[in-house]
């Protein structure tokens, strides 16, 4: 499967980008905002899922008001993503224990999206969830 | 094996944990980095050591008991704490911007970690000095939310002292005395230009909002008298932080919001409309006020009446008109209050005027404005 990874902190996120490189996936990871959405865009793309990192820098796509300084920006990424691609799997994989990002993102359909928080997932566990859930099985 | 790997990566984290917990005692100032390890005194040496510790707890735990994910989770949870504390705290130059910015977010929505002696003052210093604009704005924002959580202390922050209520009140009218009185500083489009003979007292006076020292209120209704756009955003975001926690300082919001009507520009313009459309009914008069005053240019304060102002330029043509967009959104919705209503549909009437007037001007100097874009505000 062909998962695109956001995230501003790519050497952060390497062990799990290999992982799930090791679990067969191909990975394209964009650490910016902009050039993800631009992909996402663009019909002749295909991806089967995207990770999303909530918290990373707004690049011109936001404004800062609009993702709270940045803390953010993800959400206002998933908005755009469902305009484009209302059907696409949607991890929101993040660091931030924001009580009101969290509740936005469960409230969401689960056979679409899943909200997932960095320090409680070890690299193969994060492989594994994203397997089930690109399987239907999770 | 993967038990004794456990065990010291688990006493690595505790030591970092003991010199975070013993510089927040007093006299334990400089206990974290004096007992910090040199690998992790600098960011790349720092992200390999926790990139090395992550890949250990996952390697160990891929086919461990049960028993080892569970501890191995947990360690893993107390490292990616660790990291993002040293990122903040530590004034390592090579610490790249995300990873900053990563870690104020990080920290910013812990009420544990922002409560932290070091890291509040850390994150004051990033808020003030660090040389990236967007990186100090996102410090201030977890800072100004984190001060509208605390319960109002009564009295004890308006004090006398450096920042307190009677040497604020003091520099205020001193400020106010020295330019004329009538109308805000600010334009709905354009912030005051600070004042550069008090550049420095701008500085100081962000530096005690950012450290809730002193009388907040005041501190910000004399910022607004020599402060400029920057001092606008800084205040914008506190307000914006005020209401969105449901802090219970409701003051404090008013004097924001009359000192944002100072500032003016347009950040400030679109904070008082968004307090229009979300404060309490105190706030959101105030905002009103706020908005008739830029819209008026401070005819009000004149006139006591609100006189519309003469639009001079199409980009303040489409300030006016966004305004007025917005507050016809207001009119229109039932849960804002009717005298807020009553007083916005006031305010509209006065910048239709204006507008009318920009465009018949326009057409009389050969331009050619739709004459048809504001008949959705009828």
């Amino acid at each position: 499967m062909r998962i695109m990874f956001i995230d501003d902190e790519r050497r952060r996120m390497q062990l799990y980008v290999e992982e799930l490189e090791d679990s067969g996936h191909e990975v394209v990871f964009e650490d910016d905002v902009d050039s993800a959405l631009k992909s996402l865009g663009d019909p002749i793309e295909r991806f089967d899922l995207i990770v999303l990192d909530i918290s990373m820098a707004r690049g011109t796509s936001f404004a800062f008001e609009d993702t709270l300084g940045g803390s953010r920006t993800g959400l206002a990424v998933y908005d755009k993503i469902r305009s484009v691609r209302p059907a696409i799997k949607v991890v929101a994989f993040t660091n931030v224990a924001d009580r009101r990002v969290a509740e936005r993102f469960q409230s969401e359909d689960r056979r679409f999206c899943r909200f997932v928080r960095k320090p409680e997932t070890l690299p193969f566990q994060f492989a594994e969830l994203v397997g089930k859930f690109l399987g239907g099985t999770e | 094996m993967s038990a004794a790997k456990l065990k010291m990566i688990a006493k690595s984290l505790r030591e970092m944990e003991i010199s975070r917990e013993e510089h927040d005692q007093p006299g334990g100032e400089g206990a974290l980095e004096r007992r910090l390890p040199p690998s992790l005194k600098r960011w790349e040496r720092r992200t390999t050591a926790f990139l090395n510790m992550s890949a250990e707890l996952n390697n160990v735990s891929r086919n461990g008991s049960a028993a080892v994910v569970v501890s191995a989770t947990e360690l893993h949870e107390r490292a990616w704490k660790a990291e993002h504390i040293l990122n903040v705290v530590l004034d390592d130059v090579e610490t790249p911007i995300s990873a900053r910015r990563a870690a104020i977010n990080y920290i910013g929505v812990d009420e544990d970690l922002i409560a932290s002696p070091l890291i509040q003052e850390k994150l004051v210093h990033l808020a003030m000095h660090h040389p990236d604009p967007e990186l100090r704005r996102t410090a201030w924002l977890h800072l100004c939310r984190h001060h509208s959580q605390m319960p109002l202390l009564s009295g004890s922050r308006n004090g006398d002292g450096n920042f307190g209520r009677e040497r604020m009140r003091s520099l205020f009218k001193e400020f106010i005395s020295q330019r004329s009185p009538l109308g805000p500083r600010g334009t709905l489009l354009q912030s005051a230009e600070v004042n550069r003979e008090h550049e420095g007292l701008v500085s100081e006076l962000l530096g005690a909002l950012s450290r809730a020292e002193g009388d907040r209120k005041e501190i910000a209704l004399t910022l607004s008298e020599i402060g400029g756009e920057e001092a606008a955003l800084r205040l914008t975001d506190a307000l914006r932080s005020e209401i969105e926690e449901h802090s219970d300082d409701e003051d404090y919001q008013v004097y924001l919001t009359s000192s944002l009507s100072n500032l003016g520009g347009s950040a400030a313009t679109e904070e008082l409309i968004r307090t229009l459309e979300s404060g309490s009914g105190r706030v959101r008069l105030a905002a009103l006020s706020g908005l008739e005053s830029l819209a008026t240019a401070g005819s009000i304060a004149l006139t006591e009446y609100p006189e519309p102002a003469t639009i001079e330029s199409a980009e303040m043509r489409d300030a006016y008109l966004k305004l007025a967009e917005r507050l016809h959104g207001v009119i229109g919705t039932s849960t804002v209050p009717p005298f807020v209503r009553h007083k916005a549909d006031e305010l509209l009437d006065t910048i239709r005027i204006s507008l009318n007037s920009f465009e018949h001007r326009s057409n009389i100097l050969g331009g050619d404005p739709s004459k048809d874009q504001y008949s959705t505000l009828a």
